[in-house]
């Protein structure tokens, strides 16, 4: 039945749910826009949405298939204008790629279960195609592992782009100020491991507690780190410290004035640095104020310096900014697709869209991520970012039992080109069941496929050949790649489209964060940015 | 921090004026609140006025009055009127008749009595009153009563001292009774004490003294305990125990001084415990005791071991208990 | 009395606040006048017993009235009563006690009061106390109150349980050194449990060694993370000063004076120069690091003939550099250096 909508002009229209699509929706419709926020998919969040077990494999499957795939949308012309085809599937499918996935046989759950037992029907008949899909290539074993997933599907919430949120940065003031932060839960990531050689992982240490506590940091090391943090906290009122070191290597400034080296240097650089990249691609400004961002987030809530939302942090985030927009009359639409967008061949300006049931939608501004945008306006770039990741669930933690952990394999540590860094979430975020665990896996793209770039990390971490009973055991890992497609994929764009990044390669939502509010700016220069909602039961933050 | 302009005199006109007029605050629910204090207040600005160069200005007549009214038949004294004896205001009782030079007003042996009964013939430790709460405070306060009335042999003094020295910690200061952390005021209590019975050669002066002298912090005021703010009471605890000690100068005078001339109030008289705060009789009178250690001028000097103007001290005749060493 | 903030108020506002207050005050006074005279009459009823708990709630402060309570409860709720209802009179006492003490934590009256409960009550709950002194003691790791009850409350608890605690007490204070090694009051409880530790556990010499240089490990993890932090260099000090010989007895003189200048001592003395020598090339102005070297030195010295010229020679140095680093205590490092060429003059 073809929804009609009754009102067909806007401010803005915005295509896709995503992290910053939803929060323009919120900031817009804050300051009194119209606006009406459509996504071809049946869910919040986009690219950045977290599914259950099912979901995920399903999602998996359709991201397997071929690429060629096109909706049959052609160009027209309408009433004057250009109407440009888009391809949301196809072209959303093209921003990833390497993905596979399996399952394990987890002889240790199988004590109820006998070798030659037939495979058994799960109850949810839902499921069964999807296992269909699968079953036929697995062994018993991994098939009673499938089942049980299943069983347990909608327990899970995994994100396809999981990010976490420093204690102090952009995010989560705006949280707080926006309100938003009323709709969220959340729990403390305190802990932060790094694979050292010898097949070991040290705690970090990044408080004045956490030095001192530390058994794996020797004496000297506990002074010279003391004695950098302690400057690092408050770096900017130092200058004379970094003097001629600003565009230097950030390692060599650590090298050469705090004599921090070796095991120590890596866990500055890529755990509380947090770099993604290679040492010497980030010079000493940039690696302080990385360093000084993570110190300042320490202490805010307890000894952590980031929170996890519950429940998947980019769909749940990405759906409490569209609740505000929603609240000050932005329209939704989910499983909205739209067909063409209009262009003005003549002032080359967007003047609307039709969407799926042949409606004409018109608005002065187009907010949109790349998914939605016409092949025909986005240029090739094979110079694009890429992303390795891996989702695993595990039987059992990892170094120990806690809500949230983060695991860094610094650059060389396991034949990886780039830092890895591993999320393990547990129940207490629920990302999974109570007796599960979630590892995500994420690093910068070097090798020929996500698996080959983190299965090596994977197999320090987890027992995947089922030779050690003592460690954790994995059940499933879904590998995948995605581009990091940026604004310049599309510079032939009106410039009355404004498109959104993809999920980028950093641990948290920064960069996304500043990217909504620099588009709000550039769209309306003088407003204020989603102000205070006034609210007298402010219960979940209290602004410090 | 406070941004108080700095200070450079003692304004001892303004608080004269002010201790003169603590007894008119009956307007203020605050006076009502701390009756229970009202003779250690008469303590505080009796001799904080005689340190001032004017003792007269409360009435002697009236104060010596109060005072007896104080006492109870079992020699103790109250905090008020009516209110229940105990040690801490039998002390400020005969320190306040020893200013006035009024010991004839009150029954002494009472007093005597008193406190003797005050000790735990076992531990030797002293009960503040009947209900035995046991503090390093109370020994002081009976020792230094005692010694005032000359009649030091009434209580078991080595079995006090023995207590005293149960009190004492790893870092050569004491608490306020058998494994309780070091704290300037218990320091200067035990340290006192230990002074008035002459068994100062068991306090490690050199240990001790170092601890007191890093209560200065960098604004130049002293803490009471490691990690605490600074205050002015301490700049009487920490400086007494440091002048017992022979060691007052190993703290920076200079910046002392300043710290507790910046805490007067300009306005309306008085000390507070720190420059900005609300300023109070008791926090004054200490200010004015760690200038008169300090040798300010304008001041009295205050006898370190009694906190009694050292006239009056040697007045009855004490001995100077403690090490003497003139500031170079 | 304490840390309140200077004020201007208007003439305006004082005006008004002076109104509120005058009833405020005159109903307190009221209350202050009944109750006296119900003391003065020695009239131990429940009226007066609510006197002095409106009296108290407003005023912690007020002794008197503390006693006069007591004095209530013993000649009346208390008197001729069954150990149930004493239990349960005492038992609401120590609720009354727990309201007050969120306001005042640092009321030794209060802890006075509730002491009191705790030995009247038949049955008291020692280690409910034990938890709740735990808590407070989270709060403010510092309200030596806290500690000092907990100090009462522990022997009380051993003795009813017949266990001892003094290895869970010295775990608690590792806990408390562990969430924030500035705690002085944590490092001071340890240094009274150490040696009643290593008595309980009748350690022989090899394993009080052990104990004592793990107490060695944990202060030096604290002074290289943090070298001006003051609690960790009075512990170590005092640690170097019992050496091998903790024990319970409180006469330090004495123990110096006995403590065998062996050659076990020297190597005590030499290993700990070396580890505060190594901080020190880290941090060549930490006052404490040259501090605890001119201790460790002077002690080395009296230990050592040969070589005491050399060792004099570099605590004078130290003397110097304190002299310019720690402005405030100059005259201190004077003294000490004085004292140094003073023996060395007469030696000659």
């Amino acid at each position: 039945m073809p929804q009609q909508l009754e009102v067909t002009e806007y401010d803005v229209i915005i295509l896709g749910t995503g992290f910053v699509e939803s929060i323009l929706a919120g900031a817009l419709a804050r300051i009194g826009k119209s606006v009406l926020h459509l996504d071809s998919n049946e869910y919040y969040g986009g690219s950045w949405t977290s599914f259950n077990f099912q979901e995920l494999l399903e999602w998996a499957q359709l991201l397997q298939g071929h690429v060629e795939e096109s909706n049959g949308y052609s160009q027209e012309n309408f009433e004057g204008k250009k109407a440009l085809p888009t391809d949301f599937s196809k072209v959303r499918r093209q921003a990833y790629s390497a993905i596979e996935y399996e399952l394990y046989a987890n002889i240790k759950q199988t004590n109820s279960t006998e070798e030659n037992e037939e495979y058994h029907q799960p109850e949810q008949d839902t499921s069964e195609e999807t296992i269909h899909h699968v079953s036929t290539r697995l062994s018993n074993f991994e098939r009673e592992t499938l089942a049980k997933l299943l069983k347990d599907s909608r327990q899970f919430n995994l994100d396809i782009a999981p990010k976490i949120m420093p204690c102090r940065g952009e995010l989560i003031e705006l949280l707080i100020s926006s309100g938003v932060g009323r709709y969220l839960e959340f729990k403390a990531l305190d802990k932060t491991y790094i694979y050292s050689d010898q097949d070991n992982f040290d705690k970090v240490p990044c408080s004045k507690e956490d030095v001192f506590t530390s058994q794996t940091v020797t004496l000297t090391d506990k002074r010279k780190l003391m004695r950098f943090l302690t400057f690092a906290l408050d770096f900017d009122n130092s200058p004379e410290t970094f003097e001629g070191y600003e565009e230097k290597p950030y390692d060599i400034f650590l090298r050469e004035k705090f004599q921090i080296d070796s095991k120590l240097l890596s866990a500055v650089l890529y755990a509380i640095a947090l770099i993604r990249t290679k040492a010497n691609d980030v010079n000493t400004v940039q690696g302080l104020t990385y360093t000084q961002r993570y110190l300042k987030s320490l202490g805010r809530y307890g000894n952590a310096a980031f929170l996890v939302a519950l429940y998947g942090a980019g769909s749940e985030i990405s759906q409490g900014f569209c609740r505000i927009s929603a609240v000050f009359g932005g329209i939704y639409m989910l499983k909205h697709s739209v067909k063409h967008l209009l262009i003005d061949e003549s002032s080359n300006n967007f003047t609307g869209l039709i969407d799926v049931n042949g409606q004409q939608l018109s608005s002065t501004y187009l907010i949109t991520s790349i998914d939605y945008i016409p092949e025909k306006l986005l240029q090739e770039n094979e110079e694009c970012e890429q992303i390795s990741r891996a989702i695993v669930i595990i039987d059992r933690y990892i170094h120990e039992e806690s809500d949230a952990t983060l695991t860094i394999f610094p650059p060389d540590s396991v034949g990886n080109e780039y830092p890895i860094s591993v999320f393990q979430f547990s129940e207490g975020t629920r990302t999974c069941p109570k007796d599960k665990y979630v590892l995500y896996m994420s690093t910068k793209a070097s090798g020929k496929s996500a698996k080959e770039d983190l299965h090596k990390a994977l197999e320090k971490l987890v027992d995947v050949s089922n030779d050690d009973a003592s460690l954790s055991s994995p059940l499933f890992a879904l590998f995948y790649r995605h581009k990091f497609r940026n604004t310049t994929l599309s510079s032939l764009l009106p410039n009355n489209i404004i498109v959104t990044n993809d999920p980028d390669s950093s641990l948290d939502f920064e960069t996304a964060t500043i990217q909504a509010k620099q588009l709000f700016e550039k769209m309306c220069p003088n407003e204020e940015f989603l102000p205070v909602v006034p609210d007298p039961d402010d219960d979940d933050f209290s602004v410090d | 921090m406070d941004t108080s302009e700095k200070q450079t005199r003692l304004l001892v006109d303004l608080h004269v004026k002010y201790i003169q007029s603590l007894d008119t605050k009956k307007d203020d629910l605050e006076y009502w609140l701390t009756e229970h204090l009202r003779l250690s207040g008469v303590y505080w600005g009796l001799t904080a006025l005689d340190l001032l160069n004017n003792v007269d200005a409360l009435k002697k007549e009236d104060v010596v009055k109060y005072v007896v009214s104080c006492q109870h038949d079992n020699g103790g004294f109250s905090g008020h009127i009516g209110h229940d004896p105990h040690l801490l205001y039998t002390l400020y009782a005969v320190q306040i008749l020893v200013i006035e030079d009024a010991l004839d007003a009150v029954n002494v042996d009472k007093i005597v009595e008193y406190v003797a009964s005050r000790q735990d013939r076992d531990t030797g430790a002293f009960t503040g009153d009947e209900w035995g709460e046991i503090d390093t405070r109370f020994s002081y306060c009976a020792l230094s009563c005692l010694s005032l009335l000359k009649r030091l042999d009434a209580v078991n003094v080595s079995k006090a001292v023995e207590f005293i020295m149960l009190c004492k910690n790893f870092d050569g200061g004491f608490g306020n009774s058998p494994g309780a952390e070091s704290h300037a005021a218990q320091i200067f209590c035990c340290v006192g004490a230990l002074a008035i019975v002459n068994s100062l050669h068991l306090v490690d002066a050199d240990l001790l003294g170092w601890w007191l002298c890093e209560r200065q912090l960098k604004n130049g005021g002293l803490n009471g305990r490691p990690e605490k703010l600074e205050d002015v009471c301490y700049s009487w605890w920490v400086l007494s125990t440091l002048s017992i000690l022979g060691r007052l100068h190993w703290i920076n005078r200079e910046k002392l001084i300043e710290f507790v001339l910046t805490a007067q109030d300009s306005e309306g008289g008085g000390i507070a415990d720190r420059p900005g705060d609300m300023a109070d009789v008791f926090h004054t009178l200490f200010g004015l005791t760690g200038l008169s250690l300090l040798e300010y001028p304008d001041l009295k000097p205050v006898d370190p071991v009694y906190c009694l103007p050292k006239h009056v001290v040697q007045r009855i005749g004490l001995a100077e208990r403690y090490h003497h060493k003139e500031f170079q | 009395m304490h840390a309140r903030k200077r004020a201007k108020p208007s003439a305006e506002a004082e005006k008004h606040r002076k109104e509120k207050e005058a009833t405020k005050i005159k109903e307190y006074k009221n209350l202050v006048e009944s109750c006296f005279q119900k003391k003065d009459k020695k009239e131990f009823d429940n009226d007066a017993f609510i006197l002095t708990t409106n009296i108290l709630s407003q005023n912690p402060d007020f002794y008197t009235i503390w006693n006069f309570r007591r004095l209530i409860l013993l000649s009346g709720t208390l008197k001729e009563c069954s150990e149930e209802e004493k239990q349960q009179t005492l038992s609401s006492e120590l609720i009354f006690l727990q309201e007050l003490f969120q306001l005042n934590p640092k009321s030794y009256w209060i802890f006075n009061h509730r002491r009191w409960c705790l030995e009247t009550m038949p049955n008291p709950d020692w280690n409910k106390e034990l938890q709740l002194i735990g808590k407070v003691l989270e709060l403010d790791a510092r309200n030596f109150h806290a500690w000092d009850y907990r100090r009462y409350v522990t022997p009380k608890l051993s003795y009813a349980t017949e266990t001892s605690l003094t290895q869970t007490e010295f775990d608690f204070t590792t806990t408390k050194i562990n969430q924030s090694f500035s705690n002085y009051s944590a490092w001071h409880q340890r240094s009274k449990l150490l040696p009643i530790l290593i008595k309980e556990k009748n350690l022989d010499e090899l394993e009080k060694k052990k104990l004592i240089d793990k107490e060695f490990e944990l202060v030096k993890a604290a002074f290289y993370t943090d070298p001006d932090d003051q609690s960790a260099w009075l512990y170590h000090r005092w640690l170097i000063g019992q050496g091998s010989n903790i024990s319970t007895s409180q006469m330090d003189e004495e123990i110096k004076d006995s403590s065998i200048k062996s050659s076990e001592r020297i190597e005590l003395l030499q290993r700990e120069i070396n580890v505060v020598r190594e901080l020190l090339e880290l941090e060549p102005d930490s006052k404490f690091c040259l501090q605890t070297l001119i201790t460790l030195l002077s002690e080395l010295k009296t230990n050592t003939k040969e070589g005491s010229k050399k060792i004099d020679d570099e605590i004078i140095t130290f003397c110097d550099r304190l002299i310019k680093i720690d402005k405030f205590r100059t005259k201190r490092y004077e003294d000490l250096r004085s004292k140094i060429t003073l023996s060395q003059q007469q030696n000659h």
